[in-house]
């Protein structure tokens, strides 16, 4: 990626409609690496859906989106799955395998995306499970966790390993309270590096404290993506 | 970015295989049509070539059996025309002239028809007279057997010269010989007309004989038979003396198989022991000819080409009359011999075909790996572009940072860059302060923990080796610094905690000599972008010139410094709401004694409550606060004195509070922490609903082997410290929401008869492993 170049462009991409349902209009975004988009949209079916746009995970009619500087239409099923493993994702509708304990789910991708060894790994796992307020890693299936510890699980997963973009989907009714102070601490940790964040929230008070870092205000309505000012 | 990632997905997939497929498999491809191409013309100009000289050898064959026919018709000519000239002659000469005529024509034609072997002349009263060949070619020996009623016969040979004059005459006994009973005479009788018999060997000569026998009425009404005996012999070595093809042989069979003359004559006669009828062909020894012979029984004559054992042959089968019967002409010949130059043209064609396939073969291969190199030479171009790119893009971030030159700031941006571009795990930087006699790590970079670090100081008495080689500014490259000698104390000192192999050091000069160095750890780059790392060399140098201060009057300033006068340490007993042992109840040690509290306690309940900021921040009154926290504090030490624990300890944000603290286990510790926890929590909520707050504490409790003791002078501080310690916190932190009390699997084993729990799920602790937390709800 060449210097100074966005992190993640969206240049007038047109999604399919008949495999989106979104509104097939040019959509508009960039994030610079460190910026903090948030982005305020009611549904949450229509923010992961433009969440999985974001992530060349829908066919554009037109337009194009840039992920570091990779067109995603342009790539490889390789290096697609190479790229996305540079995103760190919280998802509202979870993508827990039941199958395996949460450890696993947390840790899988990026013991599948990396080199890194397995005790690092653990280590780096436990330590995000501590700051999000757990006594270790859980090992308990996803789905006999309490709403409260999945929604610390999934921020465990997004921050796991040094992801170049964060797509945080909201999560806030979920996520303790006493979750949200680390959660920030480690969004703006991940800031820092350079990662950009593209933060889906579904009203002003899940964003109101982190107000202040905010570099993109935008609207995501039925009839497409909307700028709002950042106060 | 990951830097351990395993697929980048900036690189687009390798059409390597594509491309040596393209290099390879198209020359190959090429190569092979090229050989295939001429094997085809090859093949097909010898099968043309080879049927011509088949078509050719086919009418040449036909053209010798029309030889051979007609050679063996004029062997077979001399006996029925001169039986039928004989029979006119004796049939209308007078009788008693008849022997005359008989010996003088029979033996005129004995002496030049060399194949007539003998004549026979009998009547049906069964008088017989033979002419054979004498002692000469020109005597001839004649038998006459004349039966005369009372008297036994007998046969009365003479022998004459060619003038007929009589040289020897004597007599010999017939015995039961009668001419009547021969095949010879009976048949030809029957026949009413000229009739040749089947081959036969002659007993005296043991040679295969023909007989050609025509009857006659006598003038005196009587029955006569003539016949002509000829050899074959002569027919025999005909054949035999024939030249077909190279190596091809001719031979003559009548329709039932039996061997008349030719090759493999001899063979059979001496198998079948001289019986005509059992003169056949041995398939073993004449698999050819026996083919052939098949051949010819199923489709009849004609020019054919059989196959023996891989081996091709011509053949050519024809049928010649004799008398009543055919005879069959048998020529076979190996295809070779024919065909054998149109062969000869083929491998020749063949080797010079190779020859040809070998040049262009070479030449392909002369072209391949023309091309892989250039391949290669195109991928080291593309790849010292990017490194280029790469490296211009670090250069630009480095001079864009704004404080680069400015000696106030840590500049770390250049260690990472360093880390980055060369790979290594570790990047540091490091100044010779102006003692000369110390080094000092300005900034160290890990990459993969992507922390920072610096202000180490070696002095040159522990890395004399190393500071040598950095005083005189020479740049190193080991592998392995644990055996180098010259960088084995600096791996000691500072690479052998952080685990790192291999070092790359290059050395800053200032405008006087070395200033410093920088060191790469485990950079397999390194050596790649020296020229980066120089560049980084002269921009630190430039940073350190800039810089005024001295890393030693800092140092010095930082030895002199006193602690202040304000930071006295506090005294250690002042955080317990409860001191250690002072209610001296359930066996639990008093007061007095706590001296004596020190060692092992194996079973210590320990109660960590953990309040959040919230509790300071919550209310803008400080005061407020402070009464709140004191009627809290009140609180915890009424539920301590009713529950009996050991002591309770303020400490910051956090209360510790200990039960069972004894050197022999306390069974009832974990049940009394349990109570207390509960008390605690409702109390606490109580009070804090009262202040309208939301909860703000958690609570965890564990159980386990602790230390502890009375430590230091006085005043002494009692402390206690193990794993269920921290566990015990660990658990206040990861309660799983505010206002729960979590708790570890040893302590729900002991109260899960006395209390409810919540299981909360598995957890993996590092150093603890696998464990269970429950969330204790209440009592039961």
């Amino acid at each position: 990626m060449a210097a100074n170049a966005p992190l993640l462009e969206l240049r007038d991409a047109v999604p399919s409609f008949e495999e989106s349902g979104l509104m097939p209009a040019p959509y508009n975004l960039r994030i610079m690496p460190g910026e903090c988009a948030v982005i305020d949209c009611r549904d949450f079916e229509r923010a992961a859906m433009f969440a999985d746009l974001c992530t060349g995970m829908i066919p554009l009619t037109q337009g194009s989106i840039r992920f570091m500087g990779l067109d995603w239409s342009t790539l490889y099923d390789r290096q697609l799955n190479a790229l996305r493993g540079r995103i760190g994702r919280i998802s509202r509708h979870g993508s827990w395998l039941s199958l395996f304990g949460t450890h696993l789910n947390i840790m899988l991708p990026h013991l599948y995306h990396t080199t890194d060894p397995f005790d690092h790994v653990v280590r780096r796992a436990t330590e995000l499970g501590h700051t999000f307020g757990f006594p270790g890693l859980p090992v308990t299936a996803p789905d006999r966790l309490s709403g409260a510890d999945l929604a610390r699980a999934a921020c465990v997963r997004a921050f796991m390993g040094r992801p170049d973009l964060l797509i945080l989907e909201d999560i806030s009714d979920m996520l303790p309270e006493e979750t949200v102070l680390p959660f920030f601490e480690t969004m703006t940790a991940a800031r820092d590096r350079g990662c950009g964040v593209l933060w889906f929230v579904r009203s002003s008070a899940a964003w109101h404290e982190y107000r202040k870092a905010v570099n993109i205000h935008m609207r995501l309505l039925d009839e497409g993506l909307f700028s709002l000012r950042v106060v | 970015m990951s830097t351990d990632e395993i697929v980048d997905p900036t690189i687009a997939p390798s059409d390597q295989v594509k491309r040596f497929l393209l290099h390879v498999g198209v020359p190959v491809a090429c190569v092979v049509g090229i050989i295939a191409i001429i094997a085809g013309f090859g093949w097909h100009s010898y099968r043309t070539v080879r049927t011509g000289a088949l078509a050719l050898t086919h009418e040449l064959l036909v053209s010798q059996q029309d030889y051979i026919a007609k050679e063996v018709n004029s062997f077979l000519a001399p006996a029925s025309a001169g039986s039928v000239v004989a029979r006119d002659m004796l049939e209308h000469g007078a009788p008693a002239v008849e022997q005359k005529i008989f010996m003088g024509y029979s033996s005129t034609m004995m002496r030049n028809v060399p194949q007539i072997q003998s004549f026979y002349i009998a009547d049906g009263d069964g008088n017989f007279s033979t002419l054979e060949h004498g002692e000469n070619d020109q005597q001839v020996a004649l038998t006459t057997l004349v039966r005369q009623p009372d008297k036994p016969p007998v046969f009365t040979h003479e022998l004459r010269d060619a003038n007929g004059k009589v040289l020897k005459q004597w007599q010999t006994p017939a015995g039961s010989y009668d001419p009547r009973g021969h095949a010879w005479f009976a048949d030809t009788v029957k026949a009413g007309q000229l009739h040749w018999t089947h081959p036969y060997i002659v007993e005296v000569t043991r040679q295969l004989t023909l007989t050609a026998a025509i009857p006659y009425k006598g003038q005196d009404d009587k029955t006569y038979v003539y016949a002509i005996n000829m050899s074959l012999a002569h027919l025999n070595k005909f054949l035999n003396s024939l030249r077909i093809g190279e190596s091809g042989n001719a031979i003559l069979m009548d329709r039932e198989g039996h061997v008349l003359a030719g090759h493999g004559m001899q063979e059979a006669e001496a198998a079948a022991g001289g019986d005509p009828d059992r003169m056949k062909l041995d398939p073993k020894h004449f698999p050819v000819m026996t083919k052939a012979f098949d051949e010819y029984r199923v489709h009849g004559d004609g020019a054919r080409t059989v196959s023996v054992k891989g081996k091709a042959y011509v053949t050519i089968t024809a049928n010649l009359p004799v008398g009543t019967d055919n005879w069959v002409l048998l020529l076979v010949a190996p295809e070779d011999d024919f065909s054998h130059f149109a062969m000869a043209d083929g491998r020749q064609n063949l080797l010079f075909t190779v020859l040809v396939v070998i040049l262009a073969s070479g030449l392909g291969l002369l072209l391949f790996l023309q091309a892989r190199r250039a391949d290669r030479m195109r991928a080291q171009i593309a790849q010292s572009r990017a490194v280029a790119n790469y490296e211009s893009h670090a250069l630009q971030s480095v001079a864009s940072y704004p404080d680069l030159f400015n000696p106030e700031d840590n500049a770390l941006l250049l260690t990472e860059t360093l880390a980055d571009q060369s790979h290594a795990r570790r990047a540091a930087i490091w100044r010779i302060l102006h003692d000369g006699h110390t080094l000092m790590c300005i900034d160290s970079y890990d990459r993969q923990q992507d922390v920072h670090s610096g202000g180490f100081e070696m002095a040159t008495t522990d890395l004399k080796t190393f500071f040598d080689a950095v005083s005189h500014g020479d740049a190193l490259t080991t592998d392995n610094a644990a055996a180098d000698e010259r960088v084995g104390a600096f791996y000691r000192v500072y690479m052998r905690s952080f685990g790192s192999q291999a070092l790359f050091c290059s050395p800053i000069l200032g405008s006087s000599g070395p200033v410093g160095v920088i060191t790469l750890e485990d950079a397999p780059r390194a050596e790649v972008v020296s020229h980066f790392v120089e560049m980084m060399a002269g921009v630190t140098a430039a940073r350190f010139s800039a810089q005024h201060y001295t890393a030693v009057a800092a140092a010095r300033e930082e030895l002199e410094s006193e602690p202040s006068p304000d930071e006295v340490p506090h005294d250690p007993s002042q955080g317990f709401l409860l001191a250690p042992g002072s209610l001296g109840m359930n066996a639990q040690t008093s007061a007095e004694d706590l001296a004596g509290m020190e060692g092992f306690f194996p079973a210590v309940a320990i109660m960590v409550i953990s309040l959040s900021d919230m509790v300071m921040t919550a209310q803008n009154d400080p005061m407020a606060n402070l009464k709140l926290i004191d009627s809290m504090a009140g609180m915890l030490q009424d539920i301590a004195h009713q529950c009996g624990l050991f002591s309770i300890r303020m400490l910051g944000h956090r209360v510790v509070c200990v039960a069972g603290c004894s050197h022999t286990p306390d069974k009832g510790a974990v049940f009394r922490m349990a109570n207390a926890a509960l008390m605690m929590r409702e109390n606490t909520l109580a009070v804090l609903s009262k202040a309208d707050l939301d909860p703000v504490f958690r609570i965890g409790i564990d159980v386990g082997p602790v230390f502890g003791g009375m430590l230091g002078k006085a005043p002494q501080a009692f402390n206690l410290w193990g794993d269920a310690m921290g566990m015990a916190e660990m658990m206040a932190q990861g309660a799983p929401d505010v206002g729960t009390i979590q708790v570890t699997e040893d302590v729900y084993h002991q109260l899960r008869q006395n209390f409810l729990f919540r299981e909360r799920g598995r957890f993996f602790i590092p150093g603890a492993g696998l464990t269970r937390t429950y969330v204790l709800a209440g009592r039961r």
